[in-house]
């Protein structure tokens, strides 16, 4: 006789649907991405893929698991999907590949494997390439929008490669990012407003190419937020908290801090909002907790960007904050019935 | 109270699909061969085996306080008492009364009362000597509720037949036939307790129900001006029909923590107690059965059937059709709190609401107990998406309370309230990697409650330690004093010296003869508060372990069960 225990019924949620969801909340960004930079993203994102699933792959047959549950769990995929959209497409594949191996070998299943990573393994395949590469990794390429007849982009002022110090003079496919070219002029002791343009259209735009990254990265979040796949509290207070610390910091002192659109809608705080800080292995799992872990990591963010030794600091952020997610959790367990 | 405050948690769109149970009325009972009454530790026997019995007689009364635990539900002969499996999720044997029916209809005396003429006091004493226990499928002692509303503000008076689980319809049905007897037996009950508002809850998915319900209302309303009787359908939302939820949903009160309905003026009775309550009084009638929900895949005719208290479940299980050939599970309880049985002579009992024959488990299946478990085979990671804390009625985490059971950590799985889960499954049933979280907490309350009871036995030796060695250096100190006093006297002029070796041969032997000296009693100094404290803590520590005692066994026996699910039942994992 069967003796499972109660409940005798089960749903039909599986870790694998909610991969897929995830997956299918990338196409917006993968679509943006594309329109952008072109074939070289899905080039990217294909190394990645095929880097992803191997890497799980050998993993779980080493470990002596079962290999072909793990690949339809879909998980290893969507790391490898997440970091590649953070590369830049112009990044050499090798980049891609060491990026995903570290991800998935290392930061997955050397603590554990699915469900028991410390760390979000998207992020630190990224920061090890990062801090590995900078060169490679700081270069996006140059998008002129004007002549895709999209006039309401000027890219001109932001591709200040004088005022940067990180991009090469010669390199002219190449651009940097709003974020690089508000760091360079910080370093260099002119106000940040100067790397900026004048509000083309809206006060958005002014960031760029990557507002409509952000905006793709944004369209995914809410579909997986409609789903029920991410709850708000993490990317809401993540956003209230960059967006506050942005908008105090512009009031105070307009010359030397952006905007608090322009800081939403550049860099990675859209992917962090809704993809990244929001994986639920690493991040913290308490209502009161969530809304802590997400606002530390939108105030680290705002530190690191403003003050920090990188242009943007999602990723340094959210992995100070996995580390302090148990902590976060134990603090903030919630009141039991009748309690 | 029409008003609704929703509750915590909890799943919608539960489907059982296991035939349907409402399309026959209930069944009359069948009169199985032999009747198996298990009996718990604190029971006691009030008749010799092998002595001829008459339904209605008497059995068992609770030791501790003379309430009746089984009455004889048919006439015939108490063959025996031995052991037999009893209807406990451990699948364990307790000493059980065999009762043979010898098809004859000899009654004990019924005394039939009116509800009018019954104080609390009198109802109490009814409620004890019919046997009343919670049929919802706690099995509260029915007395002990009622009586806890003595002295204390009652506000609010809960009828409940809410059946939340999927695939039960015992109160649904119950209602559908009993309506009459229940409207009276609420407005009386109502009048009796002195309480104004008086709430019959029911779900909103058993229309015929409700009807019937308002159709006797709207009749005998207007005869009892005292009463405000209110048919209240809540929406079908698992687990709406749990005590604490349901009061949750009606006053939007939450019952205090460790506490009963009472602390927050609240009475709540399943509709099934209400209605043996009323048989009792005003028939006389103790609780020889009840009615039951037999359904399933596994099931030839699912139906609802009134069964006498001890009825094997094949035999029961053949009075519906027989079982079909490919049923692999029998299940009593419903689909989501249900526990699996591991033999089919297990007999209905008074929590028996309802017995489920399954074909397949939709989830996947854990081997037999002992062997090693594959957790590869049964689920994948939590990858800890928080969809469990989300449907949890009780506000708990259980995707922590998992790394907790698992890791072995009692002391957070207590500090994230892992006694307050009331094991309704609902986490399990949205897990997206198919984790048997119930079973992790089950276990692992095992565990806790093992531990609490190495305790208690730790607490108590150390007790008898600590007042042992207070009671020697006691001795010690008082033999120095005579000695000193002797010592005082012999260095005393009036003292002889030619006596003083004897004195210290007295002396000593005085003193080794400590065991035996004739101190008075009440002289002794009395142990120390801390050794009392100890000692106090540990038997009540001890007691409140046999309170918490869920289904008739003995506190041995469970420790030992337990110990066995722990040592066996709980899902393996190598991470």
């Amino acid at each position: 006789m069967n003796l499972s225990s109660s409940p005798h019924l089960q749903g039909n949620a599986s870790v694998g649907r909610t991969m897929a969801m995830v997956l299918l909340a990338l196409i917006p960004v993968i679509t943006v991405s594309v329109w952008l930079f072109g074939s070289a993203v899905l080039m990217q994102l294909t190394v990645a893929g095929v880097t992803g699933l191997a890497a799980e792959a050998a993993v779980m047959f080493l470990r002596g698991r079962p290999v072909m549950l793990a690949l339809c769990d879909g998980s290893a995929l969507v790391t490898a999907l997440l970091l590649a959209l953070c590369l830049p497409p112009t990044a050499p594949f090798w980049v891609a590949v060491i990026a995903v191996l570290f991800a998935i070998v290392v930061v997955k299943h050397l603590y554990g494997g699915l469900g028991y990573n410390l760390f979000n393994p998207a992020m630190a395949g990224y920061l090890v390439v990062l801090i590995a590469f900078p060169a490679q990794l700081t270069l996006w390429p140059a998008v002129d929008l004007s002549a895709r007849s999209v006039q309401v982009l000027d890219t001109s002022a932001v591709a200040q490669p004088d005022a940067t110090g990180l991009v090469d003079q010669a390199d002219a496919v190449t651009m940097a990012t709003p974020l690089d070219a508000m760091r360079g002029v910080r370093l260099q002791g002119q106000p940040v407003a100067s790397a900026l343009v004048a509000p083309a259209l809206f006060g958005l735009f002014d960031n760029g190419v990557t507002a409509w990254l952000a905006l793709g990265w944004a369209a995914g979040g809410l579909m997986l937020l409609a789903v029920g796949v991410i709850r708000w509290r993490i990317p809401l207070s993540l956003l209230i908290a960059v967006g506050l610390f942005a908008a105090v910091s512009h009031w105070l002192d307009p010359l030397n801090h952006a905007g608090w659109l322009v800081h939403l809608f550049s860099g990675g705080v859209m992917a962090a909002a809704f993809f990244i800080a929001t994986d639920p292995v690493s991040a913290a799992t308490t209502p009161r907790g969530q809304l802590i872990y997400g606002a530390g990591i939108g105030l680290l963010i705002y530190l690191i960007r403003g003050w920090g030794g990188y242009p943007d600091g999602v990723a340094f952020a959210v992995l100070l904050f996995n580390i302090a997610a148990p902590l976060i959790d134990y603090f903030t367990v919630p009141k039991a019935y009748g309690q | 109270m029409s008003q609704l405050h929703g509750f915590r948690g909890g799943l919608t769109g539960l489907v059982f699909d296991g035939g349907d149970s409402t399309g026959l009325p209930i069944q009359p009972p069948i009169l199985p061969e032999r009747l198996y009454l298990p009996m718990s530790e604190h029971d006691e026997l009030l008749i010799e085996p092998g002595a001829e019995i008459v339904a209605g007689q008497p059995l068992v009364v609770d030791k501790r306080s003379g309430a009746v635990t089984w009455h004889a539900p048919a006439a015939g002969e108490l063959v025996e008492v031995a052991d037999h499996p009893a209807p406990h999720f451990s699948g364990l044997s307790l000493p059980t009364l065999i009762i043979e029916p010898d098809g004859s209809d000899r009654r004990a005396e019924q005394s039939p009362r009116q509800w009018s003429e019954l104080t609390l006091e009198g109802l109490v004493e009814i409620a004890s000597s019919a046997g009343l226990s919670g049929l919802g499928g706690a099995g509260f002692p029915t007395w002990v509720k009622l009586s806890g509303t003595d002295g204390r503000r009652l506000t609010t008076l809960i009828i409940n037949g809410v059946e939340c689980e999927p695939g039960i319809t015992c109160d649904d049905m119950l209602i559908r036939e009993q309506a009459a007897a229940i409207v009276t037996a609420a407005a009386a009950l109502a009048e009796l307790l002195k309480v104004e508002q008086v709430s019959l809850a029911l779900e909103d998915d058993c229309p015929q129900a409700v009807e019937a319900l308002k159709t006797e209302i709207a009749e005998m309303q207007p005869g009892r001006p005292g009463s405000q009787l209110a048919v209240v359908t809540v929406p079908s939302r698992y687990p709406s029909g749990s005590e604490k939820q349901l009061i949750e949903n009606l006053i939007g009160k939450q019952v205090p923590q460790g506490g009963l309905p009472i602390d927050i003026g609240v009475l709540c009775l399943n509709v099934g107690t209400l209605f043996a309550l009323h048989q009792a009084v005003t028939q006389g009638a103790p609780l020889v059965s009840r009615v039951v929900t037999i359904t399933g895949k596994g099931v030839a005719q699912p139906q609802n059937r009134e069964v006498l208290f001890g009825t094997p479940i094949d035999e029961l299980l053949k009075a519906c059709g027989g079982a079909t050939a490919d049923a692999t599970q029998l299940v009593m309880g419903g689909p989501m709190m249900g526990f699996a049985l591991r033999s089919a002579e297990v007999p209905i009992v008074k929590i028996s609401n309802c017995v489920l024959a399954l074909v397949e488990s939709q989830k996947a299946v854990l081997p037999l107990a002992g062997q090693q478990i594959n957790h590869q085979a049964t689920h994948q990671p939590c990858i800890r998406c928080g969809d469990c804390a989300s449907v949890c009625p009780a506000g708990l985490l259980p995707q922590q309370l998992y790394w907790f059971a698992k890791s072995g950590e009692h002391d957070k799985a207590e500090h994230h309230h892992l006694f307050d889960c009331i094991e309704c499954g609902a986490c399990a049933y949205v897990c997206p990697s198919k984790i048997p979280l119930v079973q992790y907490y089950r276990a692992t309350k095992g565990e806790i409650r093992a531990e609490r009871g190495q305790q208690v036995g730790a607490d108590i030796a150390r007790g008898r330690m600590e007042a042992r060695d207070a009671r020697l250096i006691r001795r010690e100190e008082q033999a120095q004093q005579r000695r000193q006093a002797k010592r005082a006297r012999r260095d005393s002029p009036a003292n002889r010296p030619g006596n003083d070796q004897d004195s210290a041969q007295v002396d000593k032997q005085h003193a080794h003869e400590g065991g035996n000296d004739k101190q008075p009693v009440a002289a002794r100094p009395a142990p120390s508060a801390e050794v009392m404290a100890a000692v106090n803590r540990a038997k009540q520590l001890q007691l409140e372990l046999e309170l918490d005692g869920d289904a008739p066994s003995s506190a041995s026996k469970r420790q030992e069960t337990e110990q066995a699910n722990v040592a066996s039942d709980k899902p393996r994992s190598e991470d």
